[in-house]
């Protein structure tokens, strides 16, 4: 159990370090990946709906490593994650009591609500913290963002369903 | 009452107890991370150091290698010579025009020499944060940096100005950021020309534009814009960008200009923090 944990961890730290300096190098108009939210997300995506364990865990340790390596106070991307996990895990809950089952279908368009709002807090925030709207940069690189992050987290989707990595899934999965 | 609606009642006075509990927790803790977050960042920054170098070091080969299949190999090469050459040229000409309009005086300031011009430290980039436009770099406070230090390249371009000191790492906030003003001057191809005064503003993502240039005032496609030291900040004459596209309207006082930098974040293995500027 706490093997889980310290490898959920160890993953944060290591896609933390991977998106700072080698994904860097593969930037789009200014936009590279954002792994720990990719992660972070296929976390609370296959928890079930009424649990929260891994999604507050992922939460401390995601937002964290987001806030240390980048230049905001520690703590704000914590609370971010901790905001859109509970929206999303009401999302899901809605969702299971619809259709039962979960597929690509209904990940990829979560995933983008889910990326645009953290994007949208993140800026709100920067703009709290100085009082200027000029650190309000949300534009029409959000877009370039969102489609290569979801370049990464499709087939991340497929890897997690197919061996899956991230715990009990009691859910059906229909494949793409 | 009820035993059913006490046992409900209870159970929202927990549930309410226990949010209370977690946002009082939640706070303490941001609170406790923020009053040693220098601590705590450098800690981490020693810690990846050498895996982040690592990483950055195969993440530039990759891009040149990926770059190399798509453009051929040696157009690829011929094209970083040719700009290095073409910078260090541009930096020759700006001098000899300082030099006329001078009358003569020979400025050794302006002599294309780095190492003799400014005390420098060497710094190696070793992250990027592309969404608020800085760049880690391996020297900090131990090494003698500290804020608002200008940071540039051997080619003498501009990559911005230190942010942040930890012990052993810096943040460098680049002139494409939004915080950033700077001005500049425009050098015009004829040196009987007075040089057009003018402000770099950072527009996020690794660009910036030219503002607070009058409309009347000629400034041409490819005009190379360096630095004007009129903030204090920044030295005089390190390179800036080249004007890309203008935009005039007559209503407006003042034209804005679209400027491609001449710095490149993918080239930042190697830069400069000039440590003498104020002195």
């Amino acid at each position: 159990m706490w093997i889980k944990y310290l490898s959920i961890t160890l993953l944060f730290y290591f896609f933390a370090i991977l998106q700072n300096s080698f994904l860097a190098h593969f930037s789009i108009f200014g936009e590279a990946p954002n792994l720990i939210l990719i992660l972070y997300f296929l976390l609370i995506f296959f928890e079930e709906p009424d649990k929260y364990h891994m999604g507050i865990f992922g939460a401390f340790m995601g937002g964290f490593f987001l806030d240390i390596f980048s230049h905001s106070y520690l703590g704000g991307s914590i609370l971010y994650l901790l905001i859109l996990m509970f929206l999303v895990k009401r999302a899901l809950q809605l969702l299971w009591k619809k259709s039962g089952e979960f597929s690509i279908f209904y990940f990829l368009p979560l995933f983008a609500v889910y990326s645009i709002f953290y994007n949208i807090l993140f800026n709100a925030g920067l703009v709290l913290l100085s009082r200027s709207f000029l650190n309000f940069n949300v534009n029409w690189t959000l877009a370039i963002a969102l489609v290569y992050n979801l370049l990464f987290a499709a087939p991340s989707f497929f890897i997690c369903k197919k061996f899956n990595l991230l715990g009990n899934i009691d859910r059906q999965l229909k494949l793409f | 009452m009820n035993p059913t609606t006490s046992a409900s009642l209870n159970k929202k006075s927990n549930l309410f107890v226990k949010t209370l509990f977690a946002f009082i927790f939640l706070f303490v803790f941001i609170a406790v991370l923020n009053i040693f977050q220098k601590q705590i960042k450098n800690s981490f920054y020693l810690l990846s150091s050498p895996v982040e170098k690592t990483f950055w070091r195969a993440g530039d080969s990759a891009s040149v290698f990926i770059a190399s299949l798509i453009n051929a190999e040696s157009i690829e090469k011929e094209n970083e010579k040719l700009k290095s050459e073409n910078q260090n040229l541009l930096i020759k000409i700006m001098a000899l025009q300082e030099a006329e309009r001078q009358r003569g005086a020979i400025n050794e300031m302006l002599a294309n020499d780095t190492q003799n011009e400014f005390s420098l430290v060497l710094a190696g980039a070793s992250g990027f944060n592309s969404s608020q436009d800085i760049i880690s770099i391996n020297k900090g406070s131990a090494d003698g940096i500290f804020e608002n230090m200008p940071v540039i390249s051997q080619q003498k371009v501009l990559f911005g100005r230190v942010l942040k000191v930890y012990e052993n790492f810096s943040e460098v906030e680049m002139i494409s950021s939004k915080n950033n003003v700077l001005n500049v001057k425009v050098q015009n191809s004829d040196s009987s020309v007075a040089p057009i005064y003018g402000v770099v503003r950072g527009n996020g993502s690794s660009g910036i534009f030219l503002d607070l240039v009058p409309v009347d005032s000629k400034i041409n496609k490819d005009d190379v814009l360096v630095t004007s030291a009129l903030e204090g900040i920044f030295p005089r004459d390190l390179l800036v960008g080249r004007v890309k596209e203008t935009e005039k309207n007559d209503l407006k006082p003042f034209q804005t200009i679209k400027v491609e930098p001449f710095f490149n974040v993918q080239e930042a293995d190697n830069l400069f923090v000039i440590t003498d500027y104020k002195k």
